[in-house]
């Protein structure tokens, strides 16, 4: 039976907007504060044509000091007023737009693997892969911008330059990793109609390429990449001591040790740990137990490795390029491997691996190609259903925690504060678990006008990113309860660590409320003093 | 100069040169130790399992065998990150100086160049002994690096050396320059071996 190609293609949508949506308001528990910024600079537009800063149609987002880029906040725009300010609002245009990559990725593939149900296996293996659903279901802005890449990428190869060079455009606007990776790969990309596609794609992205040179993106490429990594002063007091000026110089320069972390950051990505067994060590990536793919495509990419010369892929050399490129906007950065930045490693690594599983399939003796292909499809199930038990289940509650987790417990703590917030003069939120103003913003969906007027940040170093110290009679500060317990008529949020509930003596500092992490430890204390 | 003869240069090269070899002479009986074996009663692993268990049963994930199978794998794996084999080696700091892996980075790159050298079945012999090296090294032994991957280092110098041979024959430029970042990486690495790798663990004043 011969199943036309859009059928495939429809199913695939289906699948991917299925894991996409399947409870995207309530998994991850809680929105991170890079989704309530984005969340509410959408707001700031909707209801002032300005971001939070006053800046009218900014081409880049201020924001919390890391300049980010507009595009996830103007297609936000919409779903928030059609919402409201909310989980789903945030986290719809991510998920949308990547279930249509699934599909812009299926065709691609079916251009590189020149067989329908080789791109149909690919398409599948990506509507499902852990990686891409983690960045696609969990509001993050590169959620949108690897719709736009992909697409651009599909469009250039069948040849339609003005339509690719709008995609590509919009992804300049969208992901700082894709403002890197786009330029160096297109040199690769282009064989016909360059003039035109250039000409569209710069005239389109001018925008965006004007903020390279602007001081907030010189300071987040600084604090982001490797060319602010310095040996720690005590390191290097030791190094020196044991030897001369020229020695140290020769063998522990800052540019050599970059290099070799680069090099180290940059195959880290193709690493068995990080693909399948263990995953970025960050929270916010991170799915427990596992890497970010399913370790039964450790068969095909093995396969991949050894049979490369053999598999049929047209352009294997564009696709190797591709293979090669998509790690380096990560590579360069500072951590030791970065799921989120390399997202465009995904697409060739599938397309690799279905290749590979065509031909292994193809030099199967026939009578077993059914065994090998079931037993392979009966694999794969099971580590998808073991990744179910963790994204849905195990992982949320390891990695709630604090800000280099899902930041869980501001939903909360607003829930509880605001309704009551009137009895007092002043409300002091301790910023332990970073960025609390931007979820009093966002839960209470604070009028973006009068926050205008008021939006500050304080910014430590030139390394950190930024606390607002406060609107309205909300001040976020770090609370020191032996002098703070002496203000009157306050009320303050925080952590155990800064609110001892043994220094609460019930008389004039009483709990009102304690706030719990999943896993049952408490996450915030809120205290009124009287 | 035959293949096979430019072969066991690089092979020993590789062998004699190794990081492994001063740390080992640093501190033997750091490699002599015993690791953990892989204990399916140990606290740890219990407590582990029974609180995936409660937060959600799912007994085809949740038990024993799957639970150490799937921690075995990961262990397994981690035996071929090039972390660990080129760039910083052992999580043991008497065991690695961190300054190289099993082998200096610019290994890496005879590496690649070995691999892609090989004829299908060759790469699929090696894939089969590098996985089977990993393997062989997490069924007795839970996460201890060196010493159980010891067959899986010498596989990896083995297809080191096979680029060597490759790009020598092949692409002489290219091995020269290889071989130049690696004598220097050699230089860098004894260099911090000798003046400062005691100092840095407290040994030496």
């Amino acid at each position: 039976m011969k199943v036309k190609f859009y059928w495939l293609l429809i199913a695939i949508l289906i699948l991917a907007l299925t894991a996409r949506f399947y409870r995207i308001s309530t998994v991850p528990w809680s929105l991170n504060w890079d989704e309530t910024t984005f969340g509410y600079s959408a707001y700031s537009l909707l209801l002032t044509g300005k971001d939070e800063w006053g800046t009218t149609m900014p081409m880049q987002l201020r924001s919390i000091g890391d300049y980010k880029n507009p595009m996830y906040a103007y297609l936000t725009v919409i779903p928030v007023k059609l919402f409201g300010l909310n989980e789903f609002a945030v986290r719809l245009a991510p998920a949308l737009l990547g279930s249509l990559a699934v599909v812009m990725f299926t065709l691609t593939a079916l251009k590189f693997l020149g067989s329908k149900k080789l791109a149909f296996f690919a398409g599948l293996m990506l509507a499902v892969s852990p990686w891409q659903l983690q960045f696609t279901r969990g509001g993050a802005d590169v959620g949108v911008s690897t719709f736009f890449t992909i697409s651009g990428i599909t469009l250039i190869l069948f040849n339609k330059p003005v339509s690719a060079a709008m995609m590509l455009a919009g992804s300049m606007y969208s992901y700082f990793s894709d403002k890197l990776f786009i330029p160096i790969m297109l040199p690769f990309l282009l064989r016909k109609r360059k003039v035109i596609f250039l000409a569209v794609l710069l005239l389109l992205s001018l925008g965006s390429i004007v903020t390279y040179f602007s001081a907030g993106h010189k300071g987040k490429i600084f604090m982001t990449t490797l060319l602010s990594y310095q040996v720690q002063e005590e390191a290097v007091n030791k190094l020196k001591s044991g030897d001369s000026l020229l020695l140290y110089q020769l063998f522990h320069n800052d540019w050599g040790q970059r290099a070799r972390m680069m090099a180290d950051r940059f195959f880290n990505h193709f690493s068995p740990s990080f693909l399948f067994a263990e995953g970025p060590q960050d929270n916010r990536q991170k799915i427990w137990k596992m890497g970010m793919m399913y370790w039964p495509e450790f068969i095909l990419l093995a396969g991949a490795l050894v049979f490369a010369d053999r598999l049929k892929i047209k352009n294997k050399r564009l696709l190797v390029i591709w293979t090669i490129l998509a790690v380096i906007p990560s590579a360069i950065t500072k951590d030791a491997v970065h799921a989120r930045r390399a997202i465009n490693l995904v697409y060739p690594l599938m397309i690799w691996a279905a290749a590979a599983g065509g031909y292994i399939l193809s030099i199967t003796p026939g009578k077993l190609r059914k065994v090998v292909a079931g037993g392979y499809f009966l694999i794969w199930i099971l580590a998808i259903g073991f990744y179910l038990c963790s994204y849905y289940v195990w992982t949320p509650i390891r990695t709630a925690k604090g800000s280099g987790g899902w930041q869980y417990g501001y939903k909360q703590l607003v829930y509880f504060v605001t309704p009551i917030a009137g009895k007092y003069s002043q409300i002091i939120v301790d910023p332990y678990y970073q960025g609390p103003f931007s979820f009093f913003l966002f839960y209470q969906a604070y009028p973006p006008a009068k926050y205008q007027t008021q939006a500050k940040l304080i910014i430590n170093d030139e390394l950190s990113l930024g606390e607002s110290p406060g609107f309205d009679k909300y001040l976020f500060r770090t609370i020191y309860w032996p002098n703070d317990r002496s203000l009157k008529n306050t009320l303050f949020a925080g952590p155990p660590e800064r609110l001892p509930e043994k220094d609460i003596d019930g008389v004039k500092a009483k709990i009102l409320d304690r706030i719990y992490f999943p896993d049952g430890e408490i996450a915030w204390l809120v205290v009124e003093t009287i | 100069m035959t293949k096979n003869g430019w072969w066991w240069i690089g092979f020993c090269g590789l062998v004699f040169f190794s990081p492994l070899i001063i740390n080992f002479a640093y501190f033997p009986k750091s490699f002599l130790e015993a690791g953990n074996h892989w204990n399916l009663t140990s606290h740890e692993f219990l407590q582990e399992l029974n609180t995936a268990r409660g937060e959600l049963d799912v007994r085809i994930y949740t038990n024993k065998f799957f639970w150490a199978g799937w921690e075995m794998l990961g262990v397994g794996l981690t035996a071929l990150d090039s972390h660990f084999l080129f760039f910083e080696g052992d999580i043991n700091p008497f065991r690695s100086t961190n300054m190289a892996g099993v082998a200096v980075p610019a290994a890496l790159g005879f590496f690649i160049f070995g691999w892609y050298g090989m004829r299908n079945k060759h790469r699929l012999l090696i894939l089969g002994s590098l996985l089977l090296a990993a393997g062989l090294s997490v069924v007795y032994r839970d996460a201890f690096y060196i010493t159980p991957r010891i067959p899986l280092i010498l596989t990896v110098y083995a297809v080191c050396a096979r680029g060597f041979a490759y790009l020598v024959r092949k692409h002489p430029k290219i091995a020269m320059l290889l071989v130049l970042i690696w004598a220097w990486q050699e230089i860098e690495f004894y260099h911090f071996a000798n003046n400062h790798y005691l100092k840095i663990l407290g040994i030496m004043p």
